[in-house]
């Protein structure tokens, strides 16, 4: 008897109609905070309980939840200040995200993110600067430009030989018949 | 504030100050024409330096007005190309606004601009603005959530105020803002 139910409900199972197909929802590819979390999961971390004092330098990315009291060099990476986060010095980095509170010159060779709530007095300077409303900065802000790569100029043509003056005949004499 | 577009558009790049704290579009506007730009908010400045009661009663110890000053305007004389002082002179008290104004006269370089929006002077209270600059100059205000007491401003008291100043303008807002251009 159990065998027989057991085979009913494979068979049963066998001839339910396939679910439908469902449309694939169309999904946002803009970075967003979930983004940012997961790729500072990889970055090396100073904890929530950790004091740092001295310069921080190195070829990885680095989350800072902690306090800091040095400068920080990291400029081929991406620092993240995290919400607990508090840096006393320069920071000079590829990227520079702040949730948290820094108190020193920032550099950033791309781009640096005030977060909302964020805290910063120094002065930035940066590719691109973005700022939330409800951030707090304090100093001047200053825009690095990149010229795009100029395209190689085309080759000069070579330099046109003198032309020898064209020596025309005297058309002839039309002879009048 | 087309006078102030016209001024940063083009001009070899200028240090402007932005006491109404920094926004994006500030920001993108100020940085887009190669200057540069010091953001300060001058009402939470003010609210940090001095208690309530100094607030109210209007007259505190010289050193710390001054220590307030530096603070806020760190720069050397004759150093500001331009000023976007919004709406923030109205809520300090009035020898702060006074001493705040004489010190921007001399950090402005000659020929410099101010702009200032002032509050009908009806009113006893306001929020403070969050103006953001777009494209072309245009201006968006928007007020803070908190609401603080407001000096009161007319015409005349403008003019006094900026008496050392070289020319004083005045435009109305569609908010009935009076807005004031002065320049340096």
């Amino acid at each position: 008897m159990w065998n027989r139910s057991r085979r009913e409900e494979e068979t049963q199972a066998r001839q339910a109609p396939p679910e439908p197909v469902k449309e694939a929802i169309p999904t946002s590819t803009y970075p967003t905070r979930r983004v940012d979390e997961a790729t500072t999961r990889s970055a090396a971390v100073i904890g929530k309980t950790i004091l740092v004092k001295g310069t921080v330098s190195g070829r990885e990315d680095l989350l800072v939840d902690g306090r800091l009291e040095g400068d920080v060099d990291l400029p081929e990476n991406r620092l993240t200040v995290g919400q607990g986060g508090h840096i006393e010095g320069k920071i000079r980095a590829r990227e520079i995200v702040i949730y948290g509170v820094v108190q020193g010159n920032l550099e950033a060779s791309e781009r640096v993110e005030i977060r909302k709530n964020a805290k910063v007095i120094g002065d930035l300077k940066a590719c691109r600067p973005v700022i939330e409303d409800e951030a707090y900065f304090k100093g001047n802000v200053e825009t690095i430009r990149v010229d795009p790569p100029k395209p190689p100029k085309p080759a000069a043509p070579p330099a046109a030989a003198p032309v020898e003056p064209v020596i025309v005949p005297p058309p002839p004499e039309s002879r009048k018949g | 504030m087309l006078s102030l577009a016209k001024l940063l558009d083009g001009a070899p790049p200028l240090q402007v100050l932005d006491l109404g704290g920094l926004n994006q579009q500030n920001l993108d506007f100020v940085t887009g024409g190669g200057h540069r730009l010091f953001a300060e908010d001058l009402v939470l400045n003010y609210q940090t330096a001095f208690t309530p009661q100094e607030r109210l009663r209007g007259d505190v110890d010289p050193e710390k007005l001054e220590r307030f000053l530096r603070d806020c305007l760190p720069f050397p004389d004759a150093a500001l190309g331009a000023v976007l002082a919004w709406d923030r002179l109205q809520f300090l008290f009035p020898a702060a606004a006074s001493a705040l104004v004489d010190r921007l006269c001399r950090l402005m370089a000659p020929g410099a601009l101010l702009l200032a929006l002032f509050h009908p002077e009806n009113l006893a209270s306001a929020a403070p603005l969050t103006c953001r600059i777009f494209t072309g100059g245009a201006i968006q205000a928007a007020p803070r959530p908190s609401v603080l007491p407001v000096e009161p401003f007319n015409a005349r008291a403008i003019e006094r105020t900026f008496a050392s100043f070289a020319g004083v303008k005045f435009y109305m807002t569609r908010d009935s803002l009076q807005e004031v251009l002065i320049r340096r």
